[in-house]
């Protein structure tokens, strides 16, 4: 008899413990399935050198969307048309902000771009100065004899080339058209413009911008792993600094000279992003201003993996050795 | 801007081309579709472009397959939020798989050939009203400069397909062409293109040029 009383108690016992979990987990808290986590690392070790390519065949196994922590962090993965849907149309406000990172600190200008922001006022000031000013199909058009000079110079460039019967590198030509053209349309000037008024700091900025580039497309561990931030084992975050600190001088020195009435370009008739940016001082602050103007495309990646992985018993090292 | 403007032009109108390279018959249709509409006695406009359908499917099917920032740019929420029957907790980094979603078999037929017919009578667009092709985003946080990106691609492969026949470096075949990428921010051709262009125009067009 004690025993059968016991075993009731035992099994009302237990299924109130179970009820008591459901009843503190609000419906529909499934988590994505996803490849295992391991402790620090949590899934690192399934990515290779082309992490969409891993990715890619995960979700072969585990669906459309899936789960994932990378090192202390958590990520979901999308991976067809139906979940992209899902993520960027119906839940589009949601997923709307960006994550911290040292690059959107120091090539965002302290996350105050259009890219790197996170979803807020000055987010969306940024972005309808961007489509209803900067980036406008009318606004393009008034760029358009400056396109077709950049890339009648490319054709000649390669014109040249054939007459010398060379083969040619594209990418370098191809970077230069587009660079130019950018370099344009913000300040109505290009590389290798004679024309010598703040050619210093136009091409530090340049500089700076190419520099961050590189930086920044590395993996950075810190990003990832938080405790380890303080220690900045791969010096990534001192050289972005550095850069960011460069490139802000240039900037600042830049746009003193257009709000005393200097362009870059004296002669030129067509307004230039940085007139149309400081016609918004005041709203937009000087970071903003900066941010628009210069912002990396080598966006924050977690996924650069390339030397993460490998090196991760390295950065254990150097960390014990900081402390 | 100097930064998003530049990189992922330049290496999308670098995949166009060698995708040309490697399929010269689509190169050849491509250069027919230029003389027709532009002829052989100036160069192209950009007031050419709206009439070239079959070069846009060409630049279509180059994202499909290359696009410049295969994992997008990370989106965030900043609260807990529900999608279908999972719960995301707040504070999640979201990657779109753009590079897979441009590959998957369930969308698109022979998803791995290069074949801008795909694209002939189809109303998908690049702009994030079609979530099978993606190289933009969608969204609120799609590229601002989406309209700058496809005028400069558009514009310049025009030209260069109209001023130049384009071979791939002596002792390579088109063919066996290294299609790999390598992985930073943007996904470049892991072996830069070296090519080799012959004029096709007079030289009186190329002077209009310049």
């Amino acid at each position: 008899m004690e025993y059968v009383f016991n075993f009731w108690f035992l099994v009302v016992g237990a299924i109130s413990v179970l009820l008591s979990f459901a009843w503190l987990i609000p419906k529909g808290t499934s988590q994505p399935p996803g490849p295992p986590n391991w402790p620090i690392v949590g899934s690192l070790f399934y990515l290779s050198k082309l992490p969409h390519r891993s990715l890619e065949l995960l979700a072969k196994k585990y669906g459309p969307i899936m789960y994932m922590r990378l090192g202390y962090l958590n990520h979901i993965v999308i991976s067809n048309a139906e979940m992209a849907l899902e993520v960027l149309k119906i839940h589009d406000a949601d997923f709307a902000s960006r994550p911290s990172s040292i690059i959107g600190k120091y090539a965002g200008f302290e996350y105050s771009d259009v890219v790197f922001s996170p979803y807020g006022d000055n987010w969306r000031l940024l972005r309808k100065i961007c489509a209803t000013e900067l980036l406008t199909q009318a606004r393009l058009k008034t760029f358009e004899s400056g396109r077709q000079e950049e890339v009648a110079r490319m054709v000649e460039k390669i014109a040249k080339y054939n007459q010398e019967g060379k083969v040619m590198k594209l990418r370098p030509i191809f970077h230069e058209l587009t660079n130019n053209n950018i370099c344009r349309m913000l300040f109505g000037k290009y590389r290798e413009i004679s024309d010598s008024f703040l050619k210093k700091e136009f091409d530090e900025l340049v500089d700076c911008v190419i520099e961050m580039g590189e930086v920044g497309g590395k993996f950075n561990i810190s990003d990832l792993i938080p405790i380890l931030k303080p220690f900045d084992v791969q010096g990534l975050e001192r050289q972005m600094k550095h850069i960011s600190n460069r490139a802000t001088n240039s900037l600042s020195i830049i746009l003193n000279e257009y709000r005393n009435g200097n362009k870059m370009v004296a002669d030129s008739t067509v307004t230039d992003f940085v007139e149309t940016l400081l016609s918004h001082d005041g709203k937009l602050d000087e970071r903003s201003i900066m941010g628009v103007l210069a912002v990396c495309t080598h966006h924050y990646n977690p996924f650069i993996l390339t030397r993460c992985v490998c090196n991760i018993p390295s950065m254990f090292i150097n960390v014990v050795l900081c402390i | 801007m100097l930064g998003g403007g530049t990189d992922s032009s330049a290496i999308t109108m670098e995949w166009a081309l060698t995708e040309l390279i490697r399929h010269p018959k689509i190169m050849k249709r491509a250069q027919e579709e230029l003389d027709t509409i532009v002829g052989m006695t100036r160069p192209v406009l950009p007031s050419d472009l709206p009439n070239l359908p079959y070069l846009q499917a060409i630049i279509k099917e180059n994202f499909r397959l290359h696009p410049a920032l295969p994992l997008g740019v990370p989106h965030f929420n900043s609260e807990d939020v529900q999608i279908l029957n999972y719960n995301i907790p707040a504070n999640t980094t979201v990657f779109v798989n753009i590079w897979a979603i441009g590959r998957d078999p369930k969308v698109w037929k022979k998803p791995l050939e290069f074949d801008p017919d795909r694209f002939s009578n189809s109303n998908i667009k690049l702009g994030g009203s079609s979530y099978s092709l993606l190289p933009f985003g969608s969204g609120r946080r799609r590229c601002p400069g989406l309209d700058l990106a496809q005028l400069m691609v558009q514009y310049s492969l025009a030209t260069i397909l109209h001023a130049f026949d384009w071979f791939a470096q002596p002792g390579i075949k088109p063919e066996d062409m290294n299609m790999m990428e390598t992985f930073g921010a943007i996904c470049p051709k892991a072996q830069p293109l070296v090519a080799i262009a012959k004029p096709r125009l007079s030289s009186q067009v190329y002077n209009q040029l310049t």
